[in-house]
Protein backbone atom coordinates (compact mmCIF):
# COMPACT_ATOMS: atom_id res chain seq x y z
CA UNK A 1 0.00 0.00 0.00
CA UNK A 2 2.56 2.77 0.93
CA UNK A 3 4.59 1.26 -2.24
CA UNK A 4 1.23 2.23 -4.75
CA UNK A 5 1.31 5.70 -2.94
CA UNK A 6 4.90 6.14 -3.29
CA UNK A 7 4.50 5.52 -7.02
CA UNK A 8 1.72 7.69 -7.60
CA UNK A 9 3.58 11.22 -8.29
CA UNK A 10 5.54 9.60 -10.65
CA UNK A 11 2.43 8.06 -12.63
CA UNK A 12 0.76 10.94 -12.45
CA UNK A 13 4.13 13.26 -13.61
CA UNK A 14 4.34 10.47 -16.78
CA UNK A 15 0.84 10.66 -17.64
CA UNK A 16 0.73 14.52 -18.06
CA UNK A 17 4.60 14.30 -19.24
CA UNK A 18 3.13 11.81 -22.58
CA UNK A 19 -0.36 14.11 -22.78
CA UNK A 20 1.65 17.43 -23.30
CA UNK A 21 4.02 15.72 -25.68
CA UNK A 22 0.98 13.88 -27.21
CA UNK A 23 -0.59 17.76 -27.78
CA UNK A 24 2.36 19.42 -29.07
CA UNK A 25 2.86 16.59 -31.29
CA UNK A 26 -0.58 16.74 -32.76
CA UNK A 27 0.14 20.74 -32.76
CA UNK A 28 2.66 20.12 -34.94
CA UNK A 29 0.96 18.09 -37.26
CA UNK A 30 -1.64 20.77 -37.76
CA UNK A 31 0.79 23.13 -38.70
CA UNK A 32 2.80 21.41 -40.89
CA UNK A 33 2.13 23.08 -43.90
CA UNK A 34 4.23 25.99 -42.23
CA UNK A 35 7.42 24.38 -40.75
CA UNK A 36 8.54 27.79 -38.89
CA UNK A 37 5.42 27.33 -36.68
CA UNK A 38 5.43 23.36 -37.25
CA UNK A 39 8.99 22.74 -36.12
CA UNK A 40 9.15 24.43 -32.28
CA UNK A 41 5.98 22.19 -31.72
CA UNK A 42 7.60 18.77 -32.78
CA UNK A 43 10.72 20.12 -31.02
CA UNK A 44 8.58 20.26 -27.33
CA UNK A 45 7.01 16.84 -28.16
CA UNK A 46 10.41 15.46 -28.71
CA UNK A 47 11.40 16.98 -25.66
CA UNK A 48 8.55 14.89 -23.62
CA UNK A 49 9.17 11.74 -25.61
CA UNK A 50 13.05 11.95 -24.41
CA UNK A 51 12.44 12.66 -20.95
CA UNK A 52 9.26 10.28 -21.25
CA UNK A 53 11.94 7.24 -22.79
CA UNK A 54 14.25 7.27 -19.91
CA UNK A 55 11.54 6.92 -17.65
CA UNK A 56 9.94 3.77 -19.76
CA UNK A 57 11.38 1.95 -22.51
CA UNK A 58 8.24 1.57 -24.21
CA UNK A 59 7.90 0.65 -27.76
CA UNK A 60 5.74 3.65 -29.00
CA UNK A 61 7.80 5.99 -26.92
CA UNK A 62 11.10 5.41 -29.27
CA UNK A 63 8.78 5.55 -32.33
CA UNK A 64 7.04 8.87 -31.08
CA UNK A 65 10.27 10.43 -30.10
CA UNK A 66 12.05 9.41 -33.33
CA UNK A 67 9.56 11.03 -35.37
CA UNK A 68 8.90 14.02 -33.53
CA UNK A 69 12.88 15.10 -33.78
CA UNK A 70 12.95 14.64 -37.35
CA UNK A 71 9.98 16.76 -37.81
CA UNK A 72 11.47 19.09 -35.25
CA UNK A 73 14.44 19.24 -37.83
CA UNK A 74 17.19 17.31 -35.25
CA UNK A 75 18.08 14.51 -37.23
CA UNK A 76 20.91 12.93 -34.94
CA UNK A 77 18.01 12.78 -32.15
CA UNK A 78 15.26 10.49 -34.63
CA UNK A 79 18.32 8.21 -35.49
CA UNK A 80 19.56 7.87 -31.50
CA UNK A 81 15.76 7.42 -30.79
CA UNK A 82 15.26 4.34 -33.78
CA UNK A 83 18.39 3.19 -32.29
CA UNK A 84 17.83 3.12 -28.56
CA UNK A 85 14.60 1.78 -29.43
CA UNK A 86 15.54 -1.30 -31.80
CA UNK A 87 17.97 -2.08 -28.95
CA UNK A 88 15.03 -3.07 -26.81
CA UNK A 89 12.47 -4.56 -29.97
CA UNK A 90 14.97 -5.53 -32.38
CA UNK A 91 13.04 -6.33 -35.49
CA UNK A 92 10.52 -3.29 -35.05
CA UNK A 93 9.23 -2.70 -38.44
CA UNK A 94 8.08 0.54 -37.83
CA UNK A 95 11.02 1.85 -35.95
CA UNK A 96 13.80 -0.11 -38.65
CA UNK A 97 12.24 1.85 -41.30
CA UNK A 98 12.32 4.88 -39.27
CA UNK A 99 15.89 4.53 -39.03
CA UNK A 100 16.26 3.41 -42.57
CA UNK A 101 15.04 6.49 -43.89
CA UNK A 102 16.40 8.57 -41.40
CA UNK A 103 20.33 7.17 -42.20
CA UNK A 104 19.58 7.76 -45.34
CA UNK A 105 19.20 11.16 -45.15
CA UNK A 106 21.88 11.64 -42.93
CA UNK A 107 24.40 10.13 -45.64
CA UNK A 108 22.86 12.31 -48.69
CA UNK A 109 23.79 15.23 -45.61
CA UNK A 110 26.95 13.72 -45.76
CA UNK A 111 27.45 11.49 -42.45
CA UNK A 112 30.34 9.00 -42.41
CA UNK A 113 29.80 5.14 -43.05
CA UNK A 114 26.47 3.63 -41.48
CA UNK A 115 27.06 0.89 -39.43
CA UNK A 116 25.22 -2.41 -40.72
CA UNK A 117 22.18 -4.20 -39.67
CA UNK A 118 22.73 -7.20 -36.93
CA UNK A 119 21.47 -10.08 -36.99
CA UNK A 120 18.86 -9.03 -34.69
CA UNK A 121 17.50 -6.75 -36.95
CA UNK A 122 17.37 -9.07 -40.14
CA UNK A 123 15.66 -12.17 -38.07
CA UNK A 124 13.08 -11.21 -35.56
CA UNK A 125 12.73 -13.43 -32.59
CA UNK A 126 9.65 -15.26 -34.07
CA UNK A 127 11.31 -16.32 -37.35
CA UNK A 128 14.59 -17.21 -34.96
CA UNK A 129 12.13 -19.48 -32.96
CA UNK A 130 10.37 -21.32 -36.05
CA UNK A 131 13.56 -21.84 -37.62
CA UNK A 132 14.47 -23.51 -34.54
CA UNK A 133 11.46 -25.75 -33.80
CA UNK A 134 11.59 -26.51 -37.66
CA UNK A 135 14.85 -28.01 -37.36
CA UNK A 136 14.16 -29.45 -33.78
CA UNK A 137 10.53 -31.09 -35.56
CA UNK A 138 13.15 -32.44 -38.86
CA UNK A 139 15.38 -34.04 -35.88
CA UNK A 140 12.17 -35.37 -33.82
CA UNK A 141 10.74 -37.13 -37.14
CA UNK A 142 13.74 -38.70 -38.09
CA UNK A 143 14.37 -39.84 -34.22
CA UNK A 144 10.74 -41.32 -34.62
CA UNK A 145 11.52 -43.13 -38.06
CA UNK A 146 14.32 -44.46 -36.61
CA UNK A 147 12.86 -46.04 -33.73
CA UNK A 148 9.57 -47.43 -35.61
CA UNK A 149 10.08 -48.64 -38.91
CA UNK A 150 13.50 -47.74 -39.84
CA UNK A 151 13.61 -45.77 -42.71
CA UNK A 152 17.24 -45.15 -44.03
CA UNK A 153 16.61 -41.77 -44.53
CA UNK A 154 15.78 -41.10 -40.81
CA UNK A 155 19.20 -40.70 -40.30
CA UNK A 156 19.26 -38.08 -43.16
CA UNK A 157 16.08 -35.81 -41.22
CA UNK A 158 18.49 -36.49 -38.54
CA UNK A 159 20.81 -34.86 -40.06
CA UNK A 160 19.26 -32.07 -41.42
CA UNK A 161 17.64 -31.09 -37.68
CA UNK A 162 21.37 -31.35 -36.02
CA UNK A 163 22.23 -29.05 -38.71
CA UNK A 164 19.53 -26.69 -38.51
CA UNK A 165 19.43 -26.82 -34.70
CA UNK A 166 23.83 -26.06 -34.68
CA UNK A 167 22.72 -22.83 -37.56
CA UNK A 168 19.99 -21.76 -34.57
CA UNK A 169 22.70 -21.79 -31.96
CA UNK A 170 25.33 -19.96 -33.78
CA UNK A 171 22.00 -17.21 -34.84
CA UNK A 172 21.10 -16.73 -31.15
CA UNK A 173 24.73 -16.85 -30.03
CA UNK A 174 25.95 -14.02 -32.60
CA UNK A 175 22.49 -12.23 -31.80
CA UNK A 176 23.50 -12.42 -27.75
CA UNK A 177 26.87 -11.01 -28.73
CA UNK A 178 25.50 -7.81 -30.43
CA UNK A 179 23.36 -6.98 -27.46
CA UNK A 180 26.22 -7.67 -25.19
CA UNK A 181 28.05 -4.71 -27.36
CA UNK A 182 25.13 -3.00 -27.46
CA UNK A 183 25.37 -2.45 -23.62
CA UNK A 184 29.24 -2.27 -23.17
CA UNK A 185 29.91 0.39 -25.94
CA UNK A 186 26.22 1.65 -25.90
CA UNK A 187 25.36 3.58 -29.36
CA UNK A 188 25.40 7.69 -29.88
CA UNK A 189 25.06 10.03 -32.75
CA UNK A 190 27.02 13.05 -33.23
CA UNK A 191 24.66 16.63 -32.68
CA UNK A 192 26.23 18.86 -34.28
CA UNK A 193 29.40 18.95 -37.23
CA UNK A 194 32.72 18.34 -34.72
CA UNK A 195 36.22 17.49 -34.86
CA UNK A 196 37.44 14.06 -33.74
CA UNK A 197 40.23 14.90 -31.31
CA UNK A 198 43.17 12.84 -30.28
CA UNK A 199 42.42 13.56 -26.55
CA UNK A 200 39.89 14.96 -24.25
CA UNK A 201 40.32 18.63 -24.87
CA UNK A 202 40.52 21.61 -27.32
CA UNK A 203 44.30 21.54 -26.86
CA UNK A 204 44.38 17.75 -28.56
CA UNK A 205 45.15 18.28 -32.34
CA UNK A 206 41.70 16.70 -34.90
CA UNK A 207 41.98 13.24 -35.96
CA UNK A 208 40.49 13.75 -39.36
CA UNK A 209 41.12 16.31 -41.45
CA UNK A 210 37.44 17.40 -41.80
CA UNK A 211 35.17 17.53 -39.18
CA UNK A 212 32.87 15.19 -38.10
CA UNK A 213 29.60 15.77 -40.01
CA UNK A 214 26.56 15.57 -37.77
CA UNK A 215 24.40 12.09 -37.72
CA UNK A 216 27.68 10.17 -37.83
CA UNK A 217 26.82 7.14 -35.39
CA UNK A 218 29.85 5.99 -33.18
CA UNK A 219 29.90 4.03 -29.81
CA UNK A 220 30.48 5.39 -26.83
CA UNK A 221 34.37 3.42 -25.16
CA UNK A 222 34.35 5.90 -22.29
CA UNK A 223 33.52 9.30 -20.26
CA UNK A 224 35.99 11.70 -18.79
CA UNK A 225 35.60 15.48 -17.81
CA UNK A 226 32.68 16.27 -20.25
CA UNK A 227 34.29 14.41 -23.00
CA UNK A 228 33.51 11.02 -24.64
CA UNK A 229 35.72 8.80 -26.30
CA UNK A 230 34.01 7.29 -29.29
CA UNK A 231 34.60 4.91 -32.34
CA UNK A 232 33.19 4.92 -35.77
CA UNK A 233 32.38 2.69 -37.82
CA UNK A 234 35.43 3.11 -40.03
CA UNK A 235 37.80 2.28 -36.68
CA UNK A 236 38.95 5.33 -35.91
CA UNK A 237 39.01 6.29 -31.73
CA UNK A 238 38.99 9.86 -30.65
CA UNK A 239 37.22 11.96 -28.80
CA UNK A 240 34.27 14.70 -28.59
CA UNK A 241 32.67 16.61 -26.26
CA UNK A 242 29.62 15.25 -24.76
CA UNK A 243 27.11 18.10 -26.08
CA UNK A 244 28.03 16.74 -29.32
CA UNK A 245 26.57 13.69 -28.88
CA UNK A 246 23.43 12.56 -28.42
CA UNK A 247 23.65 9.47 -26.05
CA UNK A 248 21.79 7.26 -24.18
CA UNK A 249 21.86 8.12 -20.15
CA UNK B 1 85.90 59.98 -30.08
CA UNK B 2 86.04 61.54 -27.00
CA UNK B 3 82.91 61.10 -24.60
CA UNK B 4 82.60 64.72 -24.81
CA UNK B 5 82.55 64.59 -29.25
CA UNK B 6 80.09 61.84 -28.75
CA UNK B 7 77.66 63.39 -26.27
CA UNK B 8 77.73 66.81 -28.50
CA UNK B 9 76.70 64.11 -31.83
CA UNK B 10 73.88 63.30 -29.53
CA UNK B 11 72.73 66.62 -28.30
CA UNK B 12 73.08 67.73 -32.52
CA UNK B 13 71.28 64.69 -33.57
CA UNK B 14 68.65 66.01 -30.78
CA UNK B 15 68.11 69.13 -31.77
CA UNK B 16 68.25 68.81 -35.17
CA UNK B 17 66.61 65.34 -36.34
CA UNK B 18 66.41 65.53 -39.73
CA UNK B 19 70.80 65.20 -39.71
CA UNK B 20 70.06 61.70 -38.43
CA UNK B 21 69.54 58.61 -40.55
CA UNK B 22 65.74 58.53 -42.20
CA UNK B 23 63.04 56.47 -39.91
CA UNK B 24 61.04 54.64 -42.65
CA UNK B 25 60.32 51.61 -41.01
CA UNK B 26 58.99 50.47 -37.00
CA UNK B 27 62.20 48.13 -36.85
CA UNK B 28 63.87 51.04 -36.31
CA UNK B 29 62.11 52.48 -33.76
CA UNK B 30 62.74 51.67 -29.79
CA UNK B 31 60.98 48.76 -28.40
CA UNK B 32 58.64 50.49 -26.41
CA UNK B 33 56.94 53.24 -29.44
CA UNK B 34 56.20 50.01 -31.28
CA UNK B 35 53.38 49.20 -29.07
CA UNK B 36 51.96 52.35 -28.04
CA UNK B 37 48.41 52.48 -27.77
CA UNK B 38 46.61 53.41 -31.21
CA UNK B 39 49.95 53.25 -32.76
CA UNK B 40 49.34 50.75 -36.05
CA UNK B 41 52.46 51.18 -37.86
CA UNK B 42 52.14 54.25 -39.59
CA UNK B 43 55.36 56.51 -40.38
CA UNK B 44 55.50 59.83 -41.74
CA UNK B 45 58.48 59.84 -44.43
CA UNK B 46 59.83 62.65 -46.31
CA UNK B 47 56.68 63.68 -48.37
CA UNK B 48 53.11 64.99 -46.90
CA UNK B 49 51.61 63.75 -43.47
CA UNK B 50 49.79 60.58 -43.38
CA UNK B 51 46.24 60.73 -44.06
CA UNK B 52 43.72 58.73 -42.29
CA UNK B 53 40.10 58.13 -43.51
CA UNK B 54 37.07 55.88 -42.54
CA UNK B 55 34.47 55.30 -45.11
CA UNK B 56 31.33 53.64 -45.22
CA UNK B 57 29.78 52.07 -47.86
CA UNK B 58 25.96 53.61 -47.08
CA UNK B 59 24.85 56.09 -44.40
CA UNK B 60 21.73 53.68 -44.02
CA UNK B 61 21.15 50.41 -43.65
CA UNK B 62 18.45 47.77 -42.60
CA UNK B 63 18.69 46.29 -39.50
CA UNK B 64 20.13 42.53 -40.29
CA UNK B 65 22.10 43.62 -43.40
CA UNK B 66 25.32 44.49 -44.42
CA UNK B 67 28.13 47.02 -44.77
CA UNK B 68 31.10 47.74 -45.49
CA UNK B 69 33.48 49.81 -43.32
CA UNK B 70 36.74 51.03 -45.17
CA UNK B 71 39.73 52.52 -43.07
CA UNK B 72 41.97 53.99 -45.62
CA UNK B 73 45.78 55.10 -44.74
CA UNK B 74 47.85 57.63 -47.22
CA UNK B 75 51.37 58.97 -47.10
CA UNK B 76 52.42 56.32 -44.93
CA UNK B 77 56.25 55.77 -45.37
CA UNK B 78 55.66 52.37 -44.48
CA UNK B 79 52.85 50.73 -46.61
CA UNK B 80 53.46 47.48 -45.96
CA UNK B 81 54.06 47.25 -42.32
CA UNK B 82 50.68 48.98 -41.86
CA UNK B 83 48.76 46.30 -39.34
CA UNK B 84 44.79 46.62 -39.85
CA UNK B 85 42.89 47.87 -36.57
CA UNK B 86 41.08 44.69 -34.43
CA UNK B 87 37.62 46.02 -34.47
CA UNK B 88 36.68 42.70 -32.94
CA UNK B 89 38.81 43.25 -29.90
CA UNK B 90 36.32 46.57 -29.02
CA UNK B 91 33.79 46.03 -26.43
CA UNK B 92 32.25 49.23 -27.44
CA UNK B 93 32.12 47.87 -31.16
CA UNK B 94 30.99 44.35 -30.56
CA UNK B 95 27.89 46.14 -28.62
CA UNK B 96 26.78 48.01 -32.09
CA UNK B 97 27.96 45.67 -34.95
CA UNK B 98 28.49 41.93 -35.74
CA UNK B 99 32.01 41.93 -36.94
CA UNK B 100 31.13 39.45 -39.95
CA UNK B 101 34.61 38.96 -41.42
CA UNK B 102 37.63 41.42 -42.41
CA UNK B 103 37.97 42.02 -46.40
CA UNK B 104 41.49 41.24 -47.84
CA UNK B 105 43.35 44.30 -48.40
CA UNK B 106 43.55 46.48 -51.38
CA UNK B 107 47.91 45.93 -52.28
CA UNK B 108 48.33 49.57 -53.29
CA UNK B 109 52.28 51.39 -52.61
CA UNK B 110 50.87 54.73 -51.49
CA UNK B 111 47.53 53.88 -50.26
CA UNK B 112 46.35 51.11 -48.18
CA UNK B 113 42.80 49.86 -47.28
CA UNK B 114 41.41 48.23 -44.87
CA UNK B 115 38.21 46.56 -45.00
CA UNK B 116 35.29 45.00 -42.55
CA UNK B 117 31.96 43.30 -43.19
CA UNK B 118 30.00 44.69 -40.23
CA UNK B 119 26.23 43.94 -39.31
CA UNK B 120 24.49 46.46 -37.12
CA UNK B 121 23.25 44.84 -34.22
CA UNK B 122 20.15 47.43 -33.19
CA UNK B 123 17.82 49.96 -34.84
CA UNK B 124 18.66 53.98 -34.85
CA UNK B 125 21.36 56.51 -35.33
CA UNK B 126 24.77 55.72 -33.77
CA UNK B 127 27.83 57.39 -34.07
CA UNK B 128 30.42 54.98 -35.32
CA UNK B 129 32.74 54.16 -31.81
CA UNK B 130 35.88 54.52 -34.61
CA UNK B 131 39.25 53.71 -33.13
CA UNK B 132 42.11 56.30 -32.64
CA UNK B 133 44.84 56.25 -35.01
CA UNK B 134 48.26 57.37 -34.24
CA UNK B 135 50.86 57.71 -36.53
CA UNK B 136 54.80 58.30 -36.19
CA UNK B 137 56.57 61.81 -37.32
CA UNK B 138 60.09 61.06 -36.61
CA UNK B 139 61.23 64.94 -37.83
CA UNK B 140 59.57 65.68 -34.38
CA UNK B 141 61.56 66.35 -31.27
CA UNK B 142 61.17 63.51 -28.79
CA UNK B 143 57.37 63.52 -26.84
CA UNK B 144 55.68 65.06 -29.97
CA UNK B 145 56.21 62.54 -32.26
CA UNK B 146 52.93 60.44 -32.13
CA UNK B 147 50.28 62.41 -33.84
CA UNK B 148 46.63 61.49 -33.84
CA UNK B 149 44.74 61.31 -36.94
CA UNK B 150 42.29 63.36 -37.39
CA UNK B 151 39.46 60.96 -38.86
CA UNK B 152 35.79 62.92 -39.00
CA UNK B 153 32.77 60.98 -37.05
CA UNK B 154 30.26 58.65 -38.61
CA UNK B 155 27.18 58.18 -38.21
CA UNK B 156 24.69 55.58 -39.31
CA UNK B 157 21.01 55.20 -39.34
CA UNK B 158 20.13 51.55 -38.75
CA UNK B 159 16.27 51.10 -40.30
CA UNK B 160 13.42 48.57 -39.11
CA UNK B 161 13.98 45.56 -41.81
CA UNK B 162 10.98 45.84 -44.29
CA UNK B 163 8.56 43.09 -43.68
CA UNK B 164 9.32 39.99 -46.45
CA UNK B 165 6.54 37.86 -47.35
CA UNK B 166 8.28 34.64 -46.79
CA UNK B 167 6.55 31.59 -48.20
CA UNK B 168 5.25 29.03 -45.84
CA UNK B 169 7.43 25.94 -46.90
CA UNK B 170 5.81 22.72 -45.82
CA UNK B 171 7.43 19.62 -43.65
CA UNK B 172 8.74 17.32 -45.81
CA UNK B 173 8.93 13.88 -44.38
CA UNK B 174 7.19 10.04 -45.02
CA UNK B 175 3.05 9.86 -43.76
CA UNK B 176 3.90 7.94 -41.43
CA UNK B 177 6.04 10.05 -39.22
CA UNK B 178 3.05 12.48 -38.53
CA UNK B 179 1.36 9.53 -36.93
CA UNK B 180 1.77 9.13 -33.62
CA UNK B 181 1.19 5.16 -32.84
CA UNK B 182 -2.64 4.34 -32.21
CA UNK B 183 -1.55 1.65 -29.46
CA UNK B 184 1.09 2.95 -27.77
CA UNK B 185 -0.54 3.68 -24.45
CA UNK B 186 -1.58 0.73 -23.97
CA UNK B 187 1.28 -0.43 -21.83
CA UNK B 188 0.76 -4.42 -22.04
CA UNK B 189 1.70 -4.17 -26.16
CA UNK B 190 4.63 -1.50 -25.24
CA UNK B 191 6.54 -3.45 -22.19
CA UNK B 192 9.77 -5.08 -23.80
CA UNK B 193 9.50 -9.22 -23.16
CA UNK B 194 11.21 -10.14 -20.29
CA UNK B 195 13.88 -12.65 -20.92
CA UNK B 196 12.25 -15.18 -18.68
CA UNK B 197 9.15 -15.66 -20.54
CA UNK B 198 10.99 -16.03 -23.39
CA UNK B 199 13.33 -18.42 -22.60
CA UNK B 200 10.13 -20.45 -21.08
CA UNK B 201 8.76 -20.04 -25.19
CA UNK B 202 11.84 -21.37 -26.42
CA UNK B 203 12.39 -24.17 -23.84
CA UNK B 204 8.45 -25.09 -24.74
CA UNK B 205 8.86 -24.82 -28.68
CA UNK B 206 11.57 -27.09 -28.99
CA UNK B 207 10.51 -29.24 -26.49
CA UNK B 208 7.18 -29.91 -28.16
CA UNK B 209 8.49 -31.73 -31.11
CA UNK B 210 10.81 -34.12 -29.28
CA UNK B 211 8.37 -35.41 -26.41
CA UNK B 212 6.00 -35.79 -29.57
CA UNK B 213 8.64 -38.19 -31.03
CA UNK B 214 9.36 -40.12 -27.71
CA UNK B 215 5.72 -40.46 -27.34
CA UNK B 216 5.06 -41.63 -30.57
CA UNK B 217 7.87 -44.26 -30.49
CA UNK B 218 6.54 -45.69 -27.47
CA UNK B 219 3.07 -45.86 -28.65
CA UNK B 220 3.73 -47.72 -31.75
CA UNK B 221 5.90 -49.98 -29.76
CA UNK B 222 3.26 -50.69 -27.56
CA UNK B 223 0.69 -51.24 -30.06
CA UNK B 224 3.35 -53.36 -32.36
CA UNK B 225 5.37 -55.48 -29.83
CA UNK B 226 7.26 -57.00 -33.23
CA UNK B 227 7.60 -53.61 -35.22
CA UNK B 228 11.38 -53.98 -33.89
CA UNK B 229 12.14 -56.56 -35.90
CA UNK B 230 9.69 -56.33 -38.61
CA UNK B 231 11.40 -52.85 -39.37
CA UNK B 232 14.26 -54.25 -39.23
CA UNK B 233 13.16 -56.58 -41.81
CA UNK B 234 11.88 -53.61 -44.30
CA UNK B 235 14.78 -51.15 -44.58
CA UNK B 236 15.63 -53.00 -47.53
CA UNK B 237 14.17 -51.72 -50.59
CA UNK B 238 14.38 -54.61 -52.65
CA UNK B 239 12.47 -56.15 -49.83
CA UNK B 240 9.75 -53.55 -49.82
CA UNK B 241 9.22 -53.73 -53.68
CA UNK B 242 9.18 -57.53 -53.44
CA UNK B 243 6.61 -57.66 -50.73
CA UNK B 244 4.26 -55.28 -52.94
CA UNK B 245 4.61 -56.76 -56.16
CA UNK B 246 3.92 -60.19 -54.76
CA UNK B 247 0.69 -58.37 -52.87
CA UNK B 248 0.17 -57.40 -56.12
CA UNK B 249 0.81 -60.53 -57.90
CA UNK B 250 -2.90 -61.70 -59.76
CA UNK B 251 -1.08 -65.16 -61.65
CA UNK B 252 1.37 -67.16 -61.31
CA UNK B 253 3.60 -65.12 -64.03
CA UNK B 254 3.46 -62.26 -62.10
CA UNK B 255 4.61 -63.93 -58.74
CA UNK B 256 7.77 -65.84 -59.83
CA UNK B 257 8.53 -62.81 -61.94
CA UNK B 258 8.54 -60.96 -58.82
CA UNK B 259 10.95 -63.70 -56.81
CA UNK B 260 13.20 -63.50 -59.73
CA UNK B 261 13.28 -59.71 -59.78
CA UNK B 262 14.27 -60.37 -56.08
CA UNK B 263 16.95 -63.13 -56.52
CA UNK B 264 18.51 -60.82 -58.59
CA UNK B 265 18.69 -57.41 -57.11
CA UNK B 266 18.75 -58.66 -53.61
CA UNK B 267 21.31 -61.47 -53.99
CA UNK B 268 22.67 -61.17 -57.49
CA UNK B 269 21.29 -64.54 -58.63
CA UNK B 270 20.99 -64.48 -62.31
CA UNK B 271 17.84 -66.20 -63.19
CA UNK B 272 17.21 -65.90 -67.10
CA UNK B 273 17.05 -69.49 -68.56
CA UNK B 274 17.06 -71.12 -65.77
CA UNK B 275 14.87 -74.06 -64.38
CA UNK B 276 13.63 -74.07 -60.99
CA UNK B 277 16.07 -76.67 -59.69
CA UNK B 278 18.75 -74.85 -61.20
CA UNK B 279 17.82 -71.21 -59.25
CA UNK B 280 17.18 -73.23 -56.31
CA UNK B 281 20.84 -75.01 -56.23
CA UNK B 282 22.31 -71.38 -57.34
CA UNK B 283 20.25 -69.69 -53.79
CA UNK B 284 21.71 -72.66 -51.72
CA UNK B 285 25.28 -71.58 -52.16
CA UNK B 286 24.19 -68.00 -50.86
CA UNK B 287 24.00 -70.03 -47.41
CA UNK B 288 21.13 -69.42 -46.13
CA UNK B 289 18.50 -72.10 -45.24
CA UNK B 290 14.72 -72.33 -47.78
CA UNK B 291 16.56 -73.36 -51.66
CA UNK B 292 13.72 -75.89 -50.60
CA UNK B 293 11.42 -73.88 -49.99
CA UNK B 294 12.20 -71.91 -53.00
CA UNK B 295 11.84 -74.70 -55.47
CA UNK B 296 8.79 -76.21 -53.94
CA UNK B 297 6.93 -72.13 -54.62
CA UNK B 298 8.27 -72.76 -58.05
CA UNK B 299 7.16 -76.23 -58.84
CA UNK B 300 3.34 -75.24 -57.19
CA UNK B 301 3.61 -72.31 -59.84
CA UNK B 302 4.54 -74.21 -62.80
CA UNK B 303 1.92 -76.82 -61.87
CA UNK B 304 -0.97 -73.82 -61.61
CA UNK B 305 0.33 -72.60 -64.99
CA UNK B 306 0.52 -75.76 -67.02
CA UNK B 307 -1.38 -78.53 -64.86
CA UNK B 308 -4.10 -76.42 -63.61
CA UNK B 309 -6.42 -77.32 -60.65
CA UNK B 310 -8.01 -76.20 -57.58
CA UNK B 311 -4.49 -74.80 -56.02
CA UNK B 312 -4.48 -70.88 -55.14
CA UNK B 313 -1.49 -68.98 -55.80
CA UNK B 314 1.24 -69.63 -53.37
CA UNK B 315 1.49 -65.36 -52.40
CA UNK B 316 1.47 -65.74 -48.88
CA UNK B 317 4.05 -68.63 -48.58
CA UNK B 318 6.19 -66.31 -50.97
CA UNK B 319 5.73 -63.99 -49.03
CA UNK B 320 6.68 -65.50 -45.84
CA UNK B 321 10.07 -67.34 -47.69
CA UNK B 322 11.00 -63.81 -48.32
CA UNK B 323 10.84 -62.59 -44.98
CA UNK B 324 12.54 -65.77 -43.70
CA UNK B 325 15.42 -65.53 -45.90
CA UNK B 326 15.72 -61.73 -44.46
CA UNK B 327 15.75 -62.85 -41.22
CA UNK B 328 17.82 -65.68 -41.60
CA UNK B 329 20.33 -63.09 -43.17
CA UNK B 330 20.01 -60.53 -40.07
Amino acid sequence: MNLQLLLLPALFASVSLDNSSDAAFHRGVRERANAAEARPAFAEAAKGYREYWHYKHQRGIALAWGRASYLAGDLPSAIAAFRFGLHYYPADAELLAGLRFCRAEATSLGAASVPPEGLRQRFTPGQRLAFAVLAMTFFAFGLLCQFTVRWRSSVAWMFIGILGLVTTAVLEWQCQREIAVDLAQPPCVVRFDTPLRTGNGESYAPLLPALLPRGTEARELARRGGWVQVQLESGEIGWLPEEMLVMQI
Amino acid sequence: MSKIGKALITIVLMAFPAFAQPITSVEQLPALDRTKEDFYGAIVGAGPRVQVEWLMSSNSVERGGELILTLVVTNAANPSELQRPNLKDRPEFRELFDVIENLPEQPDPKRVEFRYKLRPRNEGTIVLPLPRYRYYVPQLPEGRRFQLANAPELKLTVTKPAPTSIAAVPISAPGEFFRLPSWWHESSANSPPSSEWRNTWWIAAMLFPLLASILGIASYRYFNPDAVKRAELLRRSEVRKTLQRLNDANDTEALATAIHSYLQDRWHIPTLGLSSREIADAFADVNIEGARELQQIFERCERLRFGGGNDSIPREDAKAWVLAVETESQ
